[in-house]
């Protein structure tokens, strides 16, 4: 069992579907948990909530996280891990579909480790996913 | 023998001493060692031979092993220490004593044996035993007391050499010192006697030499340094001998040749006392002054008063003076000018005398060493020549005076008389002299009458007299005469001085002359005339009146035209005159004598016109007879204006009545002149007026106290005051802010003028007007200030223009804040719009490709060619409306942001992309040319994004091309800098050249050429906001140029 768990904080179930499948098309096959809004994210990172009772020793390897979310955006929750103590190093890639320079501006300023902003041509999508996985689930050394 | 011999044999004397000390003293050291170490051998010896004894009594008491063996061992250790006695100890008695323990030792061995093997070896009997042992013992006490008893021996013997040895020591010491002592003494002392005594001699010697006596030699023989000193000495004194000797011989010449020059300077000084000539010597580089005997004198002073210098000897010349000597003496000292001049000079006793100074240079290296010169009293001379020159100048002054002057005896005879008497009488001097006084007079007795009463009464006074010339002219005089005497008051004669007052009568008569024409000219000008002829007609009557004449005319003369233009003839001679229509315009040519008077520019006078005259016309029929004639031209400004002429007076013209004319016309001309001006000036006046009263601005005129002097018609109307009211108040009543008012025409008293000077004033009704007033004072023609002129402009419509203007001006800022917070707001909103496209809009496609894909992908076998077909063709259309949506946001974004201006390098920027695009299609054939160096101001990020659009444009539609050719340049169009990018590609129609710059506005097929449409548009937004153009030329299949402008 492979304990490199992703953790995908996305609100439209299509990308949800998409993204796991564009996963598994580059056989990338760890646990994906999936957060429909940042709440939810952020509740599965605190072990509260809908997640009261985990093991909160156990982090996600990644955070695929969508910045335009209902209750609260990608942004504000991208500030919270970064302002916790317990999860401020994680690595977050901002895996969004906007393009505006300052939702990238403000991403990195936030301290996102990556941004990229998914085409609409599925191929495409699947093969940065594919890259993602390879670099933030196989390359990278978690500090 | 030498003192340095001396010296050396002390040192080798001392060296040989210190040498046998030593050796001395190393010898009684070691003997002293040898003493020490047979000492230190006997005690030794002594202190052993006891320690035996107390090991034999332990080893007899006990019988003790240890006893024994260190018996056995201090008993050998005595016999080694005899043997090294023996060595040592070489005296007689001392062998003696140690032969005899040596022999003591072999026994004391052989009996301490015995006892131990008596003792250790027990017989039977013991009785036997110990007798055995007692009687060797006793043996051995015996020879153990010699033993010791020698070792003291030894012992003494020892100490007694030792003291020996340290008291040989000493006294050989001492002795050597004693003799090196004296030695030295000895030899010191006979050094100290020799040198002592030819010291002596040698000082003795200089003294006697340096009193002077040059023949005493020192006599100090032998071979020492005091020989040598003193032939020194002595060769010195012989050569001091011989120089001496030479130098008394110079001084016997010298003192001869002192006697010589002393005898030429007495003679020098004799002949200056005679000749009165002084002398003098100016060094200026060591500046000091020498006199001889004689300048002394001049000076009136002696060597023992007084020591020449340079800057007190200039004090003697009288301050006039003082400048020209220190001049000579400069120029003399530095450019070496040689001078003579003449000086006055006050002696030590306060004589004023003239001196003549010459100055003579002496230059060496073209510097003035010195200068040297006579002094000459020359006061005599001066006087004499003083006395020359003032009577030469009286005599002058009587020849040079006009007035006739004479000198007459007691008899009447003339004596002596001056240039102008002889002028006055037309005789000489010669003749004049000798002759009686009355003879040169019409009435002889009354000038005796005349210079008798001077002798009489000592003087007479303004005598009148006429004088008689040779040709019979006569001269009216006044004499003035008095008595003149000798030096010692003795009457010699009568000097009579006349006055000639011809021209004194003369004066009186033009004085009356001028008297009546001045009253002619108050006359003329005080005449009311009603117009410029009547005037001119009175003058012309005056004048001939004034000249007597019988008839005159005045004509006008104008110079342009050379014409003349009669006035008048005066009334008399139009009764003479019976010419048939006479003429009254002449052409300058036409004219006969009377023309000369322009022609000449002079006045002309003919006094006997009967008489031929080369000038002369003749006048035509029935013209008055002339006689006499006299003209005159009137002058004003240089040019002539006017002639006149008189006629027929009995007696003849003179040019006395010339200039009287001349005078009277100019008068006349004058006051004709100044009638004229005043009657332009009047004219000037009221057209001046006219204008200022037709002026609408009020216009006003303020004296120094503020006091209205004048108003215009706009005054009268904006005050609702007349002006009869208006003139002589104060000019600030009438303002709403009088003190304001008051301050403002100070101010322009101060300042000369102010401008837009804004008052407001009050209509008697209460109306107010707002103006504004422009003031200047005004001056009359001699710069005084008179008043203040003040014109107001009524600002009421400006005001009110302003304040409407000012409205509509914040009506407008209203409406530009508004019309901003509207922009604002939908650029806001447009901004909203823009990011939700981006991100809402394309999501769903993302949906839609993603899914189309997932079905092709899983559910590949139960959907045939034409589903497929179906979904590739949705994916397609999805991707190219998220294309669309991409490029509408970029055309967006070029309109949101800012403008960041800066020199951006076109030719750079083009190059990048250029080659961007070769390595995309690296397969295609393309000739890119870019200009260099094009610079311009402008956005570098937009001037990007619209070169990449328009060379992708001009890569796109030229891919048909076998080879595909872009270039980039510049061109000059009306002065502006024109860009372009030029391809051979497709082109189009230009029917659709305006629609091209519209979003998604295409030419062509997607499926002929990709795109979207937007590109264009993108360069026409950035171009725009540059402040540029833009434009496109093509034709279809002949390639396409996109032409911009920036700002």
């Amino acid at each position: 069992m492979n304990t490199k768990i992703i953790l995908l904080a996305e609100d439209n179930p299509d990308d949800v579907q998409l993204t796991l499948r564009a996963l598994k098309k580059s056989n990338i096959l760890n646990e994906v948990v999936v957060a429909q809004d940042g709440v939810e994210a952020l509740e599965y990172l605190s072990g509260t909530g809908k997640y009261a009772g985990r093991d909160t020793s156990i982090l996600p390897q990644v955070i695929l996280l969508d910045l335009k979310m209902p209750k609260m955006d990608g942004l504000e929750v991208l500030h919270r891990i970064r302002g916790d103590e317990r999860t401020k190093l994680l690595p977050v890639v901002v895996l969004t579909t906007s393009s505006e320079d300052r939702d990238r501006v403000e991403s990195y300023k936030l301290g996102a480790n990556s941004y990229i902003r998914k085409p609409v041509d599925f191929n495409q999508f699947a093969e940065a996913v594919r890259q993602l996985g390879l670099y933030w689930l196989v390359l990278n050394e978690a500090p | 023998m030498q003192i340095k011999k001396r010296l050396q044999i002390n040192v080798v004397a001392s060296v040989i001493a210190a040498v046998v000390i030593i050796v001395m003293l190393a010898t009684a050291t070691y003997r002293v060692l040898n003493a020490v170490e047979a000492s230190n051998i006997a005690d030794e010896l002594v202190g052993s031979v006891y320690q035996r004894s107390e090991f034999r009594n332990d080893y007899m008491l006990s019988t003790n092993e240890r006893a024994r063996v260190q018996w056995f061992a201090k008993h050998e250790q005595i016999g080694l220490l005899l043997k090294s006695a023996s060595g040592i100890f070489r005296d007689g008695e001392d062998r003696t004593v140690l032969d005899r323990m040596a022999k003591d030792q072999e026994s004391i061995g052989k009996l301490f044996s015995g006892i131990v093997e008596n003792r250790e070896k027990p017989r039977p009997d013991a009785v036997l035993s110990q007798e055995i042992e007692d009687r060797l013992n006793s043996q051995l006490t015996m020879r153990r007391q010699n033993a010791i008893l020698d070792a003291h021996r030894l012992q003494e013997s020892a100490s007694r050499r030792l003291l020996l040895s340290l008291r040989m020591s000493g006294w050989g010491i001492l002795c050597v010192l004693v003799v090196l002592t004296a030695a030295a003494i000895i030899n010191s002392w006979t050094m100290v006697r020799t040198i002592t005594d030819r010291i002596k001699r040698l000082t003795n010697g200089a003294l006697v030499i340096g009193e002077g006596n040059l023949d005493h030699r020192i006599d100090i023989t032998g071979d020492d340094e005091f020989a040598e000193l003193s032939e020194a000495f002595n060769a010195m004194t012989a050569k001091l001998q011989g120089s001496y000797v030479a130098l008394e011989k110079e001084i016997d010449e010298r003192t001869k040749v002192e006697g010589e020059l002393r005898r030429i300077a007495g003679l020098l000084d004799e002949t200056q006392s005679i000749a009165r000539v002084g002398g003098w010597e100016l060094d200026p580089v060591e500046n000091t002054l020498y006199w001889t005997e004689e300048t002394y004198r001049i000076h009136e002073t002696t060597p023992t008063e007084y020591t020449p210098a340079v800057e007190t000897a200039i004090a003697f010349y009288a301050p006039e003076s003082v400048p020209v000597i220190s001049a000579a003496v400069k120029g003399a000292i530095e450019q070496g000018k040689e001078f003579i001049v003449e000086l006055q000079l006050i002696t030590a006793k306060g004589r004023m005398i003239w001196v003549e100074a010459v100055g003579k240079v002496v230059r060496k290296n073209g510097r003035t060493v010195k200068v040297l010169g006579a002094f000459r009293d020359i006061t005599e001379r001066k006087q004499t020549e003083a006395l020359r020159l003032a009577n030469a100048y009286n005599r002058s002054l009587i020849e040079a005076s006009l007035d006739p002057l004479v000198t007459i005896d007691a008899t009447g005879k003339i004596t002596d008389v001056n240039v102008a008497t002889q002028t006055v009488t037309g005789r000489s001097r010669e003749e004049l002299i000798g002759t009686d006084f009355s003879d040169y007079f019409t009435e002889p007795h009354k000038a005796r009458a005349g210079y008798q009463q001077a002798f009489r009464e000592s003087s007479v006074k303004d005598y009148p007299l006429e004088i008689k010339h040779r040709d019979g002219h006569l001269t009216s005089v006044l004499y003035n005469a008095s008595l003149y005497r000798d030096e010692s008051g003795n009457v010699i004669g009568v000097f009579a001085a006349a006055r000639d007052i011809t021209e004194l009568k003369r004066a009186e008569e033009i004085t009356r002359l001028d008297e009546v024409r001045k009253n002619s000219i108050v006359k003329i000008s005080q005449y009311a005339a009603t117009s410029l002829g009547d005037l001119l007609d009175l003058a012309l009557n005056e004048a001939i009146a004034l000249t007597g004449s019988k008839f005159g005319y005045l004509y006008f003369y104008h110079e342009d035209s050379r014409e003349f233009v009669l006035h008048a003839w005066s009334k008399d001679v139009m009764a003479e005159c019976t010419v048939a229509d006479p003429q009254t315009n002449y052409h300058l040519e036409k004219t006969g004598i009377w023309g000369e008077v322009v022609r000449q520019r002079k006045p002309i006078i003919v006094n006997d016109f009967s008489a031929p005259h080369p000038l002369k016309r003749g006048y035509p029929e029935g013209h008055a007879p002339l006689f006499r004639f006299f003209s005159v031209p009137v002058f004003s400004e240089g040019r002539i204006v006017a002639v006149v002429g008189f006629a027929n007076r009995p007696a003849e013209y003179t040019d006395r009545d010339v200039s009287q004319m001349t005078l009277l016309m100019d008068s006349v001309w004058k006051i004709v002149e100044r009638k004229q001006a005043e009657e332009r000036l009047k004219l000037a006046n009221a057209y001046n007026r006219s204008l200022l009263e037709a002026s609408l601005d009020p216009l006003v005129t303020i004296d120094a106290n503020g006091k209205i002097t004048d108003v215009n018609a706009g005054t009268e109307k904006v005050t609702g005051c007349s002006r009869a009211e208006l003139v002589g108040t104060d000019f600030s009543d009438y303002f709403t802010e009088p003190e304001k008012a008051k301050a403002g025409y100070q101010r322009v008293f101060q300042e000369g003028s102010v401008m837009d000077y804004a008052l407001e004033l009050r209509r008697r009704d209460g109306h107010i007007t707002p103006v504004l007033y422009n003031a200047a004072v005004y001056r009359d023609m001699a710069g005084n200030v008179l008043g203040v002129f003040a014109a107001a402009r009524d600002v009421t419509e400006r005001e009110k223009a302003e304040q409407e203007i000012r409205k509509l001006n914040r009506e407008l800022e209203a409406r530009v804040v508004e019309r901003t917070a509207e922009l604002e707001a939908a650029n806001k909103e447009l901004e909203a719009f823009a990011y939700s496209v981006s991100h809402d809009l394309r999501s769903p496609l993302r949906s839609i490709d993603g899914f189309s894909l997932a079905l092709l992908e899983d559910y590949a076998g139960k959907l045939d060619d034409q589903g497929e077909d179906y979904l590739a063709r949705i994916r397609s259309a999805t991707q190219r409306m998220s294309q669309l949506i991409d490029d509408l946001l970029k055309l967006s974004r070029i309109t949101r942001n800012d403008m960041n201006r800066g020199m951006v390098d076109l030719s750079g920027i083009a190059r990048t992309i250029a080659d961007d695009l070769k390595k995309q299609h690296p397969e295609r054939a393309a000739r890119i040319t870019i200009a260099d160096n094009l610079v311009a101001s402008g956005d570098g990020r937009l001037l990007t994004v619209a070169l990449e659009n328009l060379f992708t444009n001009a890569w796109k539609f030229s891919e048909k091309r076998p080879e595909t050719m872009i270039e980039f340049g510049v061109t000059r169009q009306n002065g502006t800098l024109v860009y372009f990018v030029r391809d051979n590609g497709a082109g189009f129609d230009m029917t659709y050249a305006n629609k091209l710059f519209n979003p998604f506005q295409r030419l062509h097929r997607e499926t002929e050429f990709a795109g979207t449409g937007i590109g264009l548009a993108t360069v026409k937004r950035i171009i725009s906001r540059h402040g540029g153009r833009v434009w496109i030329e093509g034709a279809v299949d002949k390639g396409t140029t996109v032409y911009f402008t920036l700002g």
